[in-house]
């Protein structure tokens, strides 16, 4: 009986935690749904949403231009990220070789410096190349690509790293018995039981990337400016948009709630969970 | 075979990783960045060069600032053959841009500025200084002396910018609620006595409207709020050079302790100091707020249906007002607004400058000005947008005896300074922080003082 009660208190104060983290979103969410007037005055009226803000936040604010460089960059520089370290990862994992020791204790040693330090040589650097080469990595797709994978691959390899070493040897040993080559066994073996590991380095690189402004900020004017930049000209010094603001965030959050969701399975998904069976 | 594959796939992640960091170049970047491009050498020719497209940085000023101004722009286009590719950057981050830009010389060919940092970019040594040039528009006998000395930097010679467009601060008021309170609008904010008298007797006869509002240490514009009582009562932000500050003078605390009085005499509704400018602003025209501090751009609003920040009662009864005359005999108020700046390393100058003669001409200043719901930054079509109505009276009359801040680069700075202070010092009177008393104002004001002369010890930049 006792334990019941305790149970259903445990319950009880885990949806209300829930709560308390999903108000802000449930509040972005009605917010958007409302005037600026409705806002203005704090007259919510939840029975009669509407939805002016959001047909109107594209006109206000070319917003599809900022959504999709932000799908871009995100997207490839995820995937480049993933890519790189699963490899790297892989090595770490799985060999003995000169200099091993060092690259692991490198590699995160490029987490101990804090990452602001690198936007003014960044900067410069990109700037410096647009002048003087043919070089385009200023405001282009390709220079955010690049210093988001730059980012977060460090972090990503050690990650991998880890997901490969709970990979029991046997199974690829077993495909290389069977005729597989080391590459091949990494490939059509190793890398399909680390796929959550996958995901997970992907999504958590494709959020970091979403949210990024600092860098963005500096390294583009024009071309490659995301979501974090376009966001932020619905409030002006003279006029502010709130509920196209909103409306707005909604809008950003979905590929991100889309990703997460799409990729849920994958996430919970234990690592070898029934790899060596048959 | 392991160990190349080792070697292989470990060396792809050395390479990956840093390869943005290595491949910024060295130390010499920023030699040769900031060495403008030639450009100037190509400043002597006068015909425009047609099908060169310029590049305009410009703020959400209206409602769809791109598209707005691309199509007051296509005149010129039409006229020149010169393109104009306008691009947009919010306000939070044009400070960094408009900065990195002068300093990188990568960056447009115009861009738009506040008219107080116009003078820490031209510190930045990235722009041209136009004086040979605006003889062509006027020179300074075309603008307001408050608006021109935002051209100009304090000490130097030169002139860094073109005034584009103009808000100056008055007070609005709602008719309706001073009839209800017995005021007589003509003589309601005279001066700084019959301005609190007003106030009270709208506390004392409206209960269901605040008398008066303002933002807190959340607004931008905070100082701008402030400094026109500070004025009032003959105190200033800085000594007449410039080297020093003066906020914690007996008559800019006098001028400050105003303010606050307003609050601890009950006129001033408290819960407004958790707002910024443009949310007070919607409880003025949401009828929350009898009485307010605001710019021009909200009498654009009221004919604007769409708007539904306005009540009904709200809209149809606003009036402005000049602010109060101070114990000094004069009404100040800030000036301010947005100016032109045209980049060193544009490479079409001929082309920039020709655009900014374009935005300049008096028609195309009071076309833009109307969309904005400001003011031209000219005097002749500033009279024209004065005399389209009573209340815009009223500005043009405020935008004449406007002040604005000292031009000097460090400004940006000490304003943020005294902008902390000012809100530390409202927050105190309305019960929060440390208590309220001549004691916390002065020491709050002497911190900001010495804040303020330590930015002013520092070179510029």
């Amino acid at each position: 009986m006792n334990a019941r009660l305790v149970n259903r208190g445990l319950d009880a104060l885990t949806w209300l935690v829930l709560l308390v983290m999903l108000s802000p979103i449930l509040w972005l969410v009605a917010a958007s749904l409302q005037t600026d007037g409705q806002l203005s005055r704090g007259a919510y009226n939840l029975l009669e949403p509407t939805f002016t803000a959001f047909s109107r936040m594209w006109q206000t604010v070319d917003f599809e231009r900022y959504l999709l460089n932000s799908l871009i960059i995100c997207t490839a520089a995820a995937l480049c990220a993933t890519a790189f370290a699963s490899c790297a990862g892989y090595a770490l994992a799985r060999f003995k070789f000169r200099g091993a020791t060092g690259l692991s204790l490198g590699v995160v040693g490029t987490q101990l410096i804090p990452g602001s330090l690198f936007l003014l040589p960044v900067f410069m650097g990109f700037v410096w190349l647009k002048q003087n080469t043919p070089v385009a990595l200023f405001d282009t797709h390709l220079g955010m690509i690049l210093v988001y994978t730059a980012f977060f691959t460090p972090v990503a390899i050690y990650f991998m790293r880890y997901f490969f070493a709970a990979i029991p040897r046997d199974l690829e040993e077993a495909a290389m018995v069977d005729g597989c080559t080391r590459f091949g066994a990494f490939v059509k073996i190793v890398l399909p039981a680390a796929a959550p590991g996958l995901v997970a380095t992907f999504v958590y690189a494709f959020l970091f990337a979403w949210d990024e402004l600092l860098f963005v900020a500096a390294l583009t004017q024009e071309n490659a400016e995301t979501i974090p930049i376009g966001i932020r000209n619905f409030i002006g010094n003279y006029q502010e948009r709130t509920a196209q603001l909103m409306a707005a965030g909604v809008v950003s959050t979905l590929p991100v709630l889309i990703a997460f969701f799409a990729t849920q399975r994958w996430l919970v998904k234990g690592i070898t969970a029934g790899a060596v069976k048959g | 075979m392991p160990k190349r594959l080792a070697i292989v796939t470990s060396a792809i992640a050395l390479v990956l990783a840093p390869a943005a960091f290595v491949a910024c170049g060295g130390d010499d970047s920023s030699d040769s960045a900031a060495k403008p491009s030639g450009a100037s050498n190509a400043a002597q020719g006068e015909t425009l060069e047609k099908g060169v497209t310029l590049t305009l940085w410009t703020m959400p000023n209206s409602p769809q600032p791109k598209e707005d101004l691309q199509k007051m722009v296509a005149p010129f286009t039409a006229k020149t053959g010169v393109n104009v590719d306008v691009q947009e950057v919010g306000w939070d981050v044009q400070f960094d841009r408009i900065r990195n830009a002068a300093v990188a010389g990568e960056g447009p060919d115009i861009t738009q500025a506040g008219t107080t940092q116009v003078p820490f970019f031209a510190a930045l040594g990235g722009f041209q200084d136009l004086t040979d040039k605006v003889e062509e528009i006027g020179g300074k006998g075309a603008y307001a002396e408050g608006i021109w000395n935002t051209t100009q930097v304090q000490g130097q010679d030169g002139t860094w910018a073109i005034p584009w467009f103009t808000e100056a601060r008055s007070l609005y008021y709602r008719k309706d609620v001073l009839e209800k309170a017995g005021v007589d609008p003509a003589t309601a904010f005279k001066d700084l006595d019959s301005f609190k008298a007003t106030l009270q007797a709208i506390k004392d006869k409206v209960p269901d409207v605040q008398p008066f509002g303002a933002p807190g240490k959340k607004a931008y514009d905070l100082v701008h709020q402030v400094m026109p009582f500070v004025w009032d009562q003959g105190g200033a932000e800085l000594n007449a050079d410039a080297t020093q500050s003066t906020i914690n003078s007996p008559e800019s605390q006098a001028g400050v302790e105003f303010m606050a009085g307003l609050i601890t005499d009950g006129l001033f509704d408290k819960s407004q100091l958790e707002r910024d400018g443009t949310q007070v602003e919607n409880q003025f025209k949401g009828g929350r707020l009898a009485v307010w501090i605001g710019g021009p751009w909200v009498l654009g609003s009221i004919d604007r249906a769409e708007d539904d920040t306005w009540s009904d009662e709200a809209r149809e009864n606003v009036g402005v007002a000049p602010m109060p005359t101070g114990p000094s005999g004069k009404a100040y108020t800030f000036v301010g607004g947005s100016d032109l700046m045209v980049f060193k390393n544009s490479e079409h100058p001929n082309e920039a400058w020709a655009l900014v003669k374009f935005l300049s001409e008096d028609q195309t200043q009071v076309d833009y000005a109307k969309l904005l719901g400001m003011f031209p930054a000219r005097l002749d079509p500033q009279q024209q947008v004065g005399d389209s109505s009573e209340n815009h009276k009223a500005f043009f009359e405020a935008i004449q005896t406007g002040r604005t801040y000292a031009p000097i680069p460090q400004w940006g700075q000490i304003e943020n300074a005294y902008k902390t202070r000012f809100g530390n010092i409202l927050d105190s009177a309305a019960g929060v922080g440390k208590d309220y008393n001549a004691a916390t104002v002065k020491s709050q004001l002497d911190a900001a003082a010495k804040e303020a002369d330590g930015l002013l010890a520092q070179s510029a930049g």
